[in-house]
């Protein structure tokens, strides 16, 4: 198994109290809310925390992309990968972007010249994810929703193919339409470089994420642990009839995870961050999460069914545990807990979410390194 | 009441015919929500006029196409109809979304049309003037938005709706979203050749319009070379049902001055 420390660079001094009087931290969440004093001290926190994880011993380090929001502070993930690749320099350590949106840019050429840079620059450490964006970003980018998958497919390929074409070519698509692709420099992993899906679980993204022609790998974020085993059956089920037998390598798992050194200790630690991480800062209303198009109409009634059931109470750590959308624990229930969801998917990408809602620093680099030496090695064998 | 099928390049318009044989020819375009109160407005109308009464593409239950893309896509598939049905001296009457794609048929081709009435229209934008974030409100704020009269408001939120009908809504919702979302709403194309629609123009506006500003009426009559507007006091963005007998009688009386 493999072990990849997430980041999401949430601005965790932010004044909750008056930031609930918005409707969401995304899209509407005035922006003086943002000291950038303390933003500035954020980010040298956090890209240390994840420096320390690769010291620690992970083999991979991730950042991701937001926007317009107080969620996660990178709407340019690329820069934060530029410096962790810079303070890792020497190591063998990943720099994975999980990932950047594909559908909310207009020329995605350029998404393939930066991760071709960023490849090079780390002399072939990078890992790049795909993403459609979550539906606030087509609110504030206003590209049309309604193109959503449109757009991310034809900017994969497009991306793709300026990555292993050694030729200018032309491309001639629904919403893109260049006359030269001519990608300088060339990526330096062959034939380009890992390319990784990060999602909910969409159905029709497993099954083109699973695809012979692609056999990308599926990392399921902020799911809980029984719809994480779900969808990897499905995506090996997939596999198995487009005719071939998917790997453990091509299952992740990425989820808010803390290790303390006994079970209650940790949930007393962890308890009031995560709460802030599900209740404040990922509370976001149907419509902004859902614009129209973003899902199909049947998926669209399927979830407004679901959320019919959720009442409008916070929830504690309890019931994200019982759920399973977290894992936190003494370092022996941590272990478990990935074996136990290992048992019965055999995935081999494990992506803890070591910093999350307001934990502090001290916190986040005390269960860092709890589980680099305590779990990691319990579990390296899987 | 008769029912009719146009089909165009393999996608089929609904469209429904009624109103009094011989009376002017009206064409109603819906607005961008298939919410139930314009059938009184649509009674009025047919009272005196031959009224039909399409699913726009995309929308109730007209077909969603693959190649659908854009307002130009929408207004073509009018213009075969017109064709289709033969029909010259038409009145348009559109409200929002409708009001909009009436604009885009006339700026194409007028030679069937004989006015076109306008009720808080999409499709045009002065400056310093946004479109209500439909797609971002909650339902109930979609609702409450969109009228004055609370009451009125309240008693749209009181209904439910059956799977089906809130499918149904999605759909219209979704191809508001394929028209409208990105620039909100309106046309700079439009905007510009605005001047084409040589023809008799009516706008009616709600004066408390919260989705589309009654100042967007300003760059209308700038543009077009003969309108008219009629504001409505202590009315939303639903003219032709928050105030259904004014509406009414100022698109009737406008329609009546139009040689037949």
């Amino acid at each position: 198994m493999k072990f990849h420390a997430f980041h999401l660079m949430p601005y965790r001094h932010l004044n909750f109290e008056e930031a609930n009087k918005y409707p969401s931290y995304w899209v509407v969440l005035p922006n003086k809310f943002y000291d950038p004093k303390k933003g500035a001290a954020l980010y040298q926190e956090y890209i240390g925390q994840l420096v320390y994880a690769a010291k620690c011993g992970f083999d991979g380090i991730c950042v991701n992309e937001h926007h317009q929001n107080a969620y996660g502070l990178m709407p340019a993930p690329n820069l934060i990968a530029m410096s962790l690749i810079e303070r890792t320099r020497g190591m063998n350590t990943s720099v994975a972007v999980l990932g950047r949106a594909l559908p909310i840019v207009n020329n995605p050429v350029t998404i393939a010249e930066e991760f071709a840079m960023l490849d090079n620059l780390s002399e072939g450490r990078l890992i790049a994810g795909f993403v459609r964006g979550i539906g606030c970003e087509y609110h504030s980018s206003t590209v049309n929703p309604i193109y959503s998958h449109d757009r991310f497919h034809e900017a994969h390929d497009i991306i793709t193919r300026a990555w292993t074409s050694t030729e200018p070519f032309d491309y001639e698509g629904e919403h893109y339409n260049f006359n030269y692709v001519n990608c300088w420099p060339r990526p330096m992993q062959e034939p380009h470089p890992r390319i990784w899906i990060p999602t909910q679980g969409s159905g029709e993204t497993i099954d083109w994420a699973s695809d012979p022609a692609r056999k990308y790998p599926m990392i399921m974020a902020f799911s809980p642990a029984e719809a994480v085993v779900r969808f990897h059956e499905i995506y090996k089920q997939r596999a198995r009839e487009y005719g071939y037998e998917s790997t453990g390598e091509q299952l992740g798992w990425s989820t808010p995870l803390y290790v303390g050194e006994t079970d209650e200790i940790a949930r007393r630690e962890a308890a009031p961050h995560i709460e802030s991480l599900f209740n404040d800062f990922f509370h976001i209303p149907f419509e902004f999460l859902f614009p129209p198009g973003y899902t199909g109409i049947p998926s669209l009634q399927r979830m407004m069914e679901f959320r019919k059931g959720i009442g409008t109470s916070k929830l504690q750590l309890n019931d994200f545990f019982e759920r399973g959308n977290c894992i936190v624990g003494s370092p022996d229930t941590v272990a478990s807990k990935i074996e136990e969801i290992h048992a019965k998917t055999g995935f081999k990408i494990m992506i803890p979410m070591i910093q999350f809602g307001t934990l502090p620093d001290d916190l986040v680099r005390k269960s860092t390194q709890m589980f680099a030496e305590e779990v990691i090695p319990k579990i390296r064998h899987l | 009441m008769i029912d009719g099928t146009f089909e165009i390049m393999g996608a089929k318009l609904r469209y429904r015919r009624t109103g009094k044989s011989g009376g002017k020819p009206v064409l109603y375009l819906h607005s961008e929500e298939s919410l139930p109160g314009d059938t009184a407005f649509i009674e009025s109308l047919s009272r005196d006029h031959e009224v039909i009464i399409p699913d726009h593409l995309g929308f109730g239950e007209s077909d969603n196409p693959d190649w659908f893309r854009a307002m130009g896509d929408m207004a073509y598939c009018y213009l075969e109809l017109l064709d289709h049905l033969g029909v010259s001296g038409l009145n348009i009457v559109g409200a929002s979304m409708g009001g909009w794609i009436g604009a885009e048929i006339a700026v194409r081709d007028r030679s069937r049309l004989a006015s076109l009435s306008l009720i808080a229209p999409f499709g045009v934008r002065e400056k310093g003037q946004t479109y209500g974030d439909v797609f971002l409100w909650t339902p109930e704020q979609n609702i409450r938005n969109r009228f004055v009269d609370q009451q009125l408001a309240g008693s749209y939120l009181q209904k439910e709706h059956s799977k089906e009908e809130t499918a149904s809504l999605l759909k219209d919702r979704y191809a508001t979203a394929r028209l409208g979302w990105a620039p909100r709403f309106h046309s700079p194309e439009l905007q510009r050749w605005l001047h084409r629609i040589k023809l008799p123009v009516l706008l009616i506006w709600g004066e408390d319009d919260k989705i589309a500003p009654a100042a967007m009426a300003r760059s209308w009559q700038a543009g077009l070379p003969n309108s008219r507007l009629v504001l409505i006091p202590a009315c939303g963005h639903l003219p032709h049902m928050e105030r259904k007998d004014e509406t009414f009688a100022a698109v009737a009386k406008f329609i009546g001055e139009q040689r037949a």
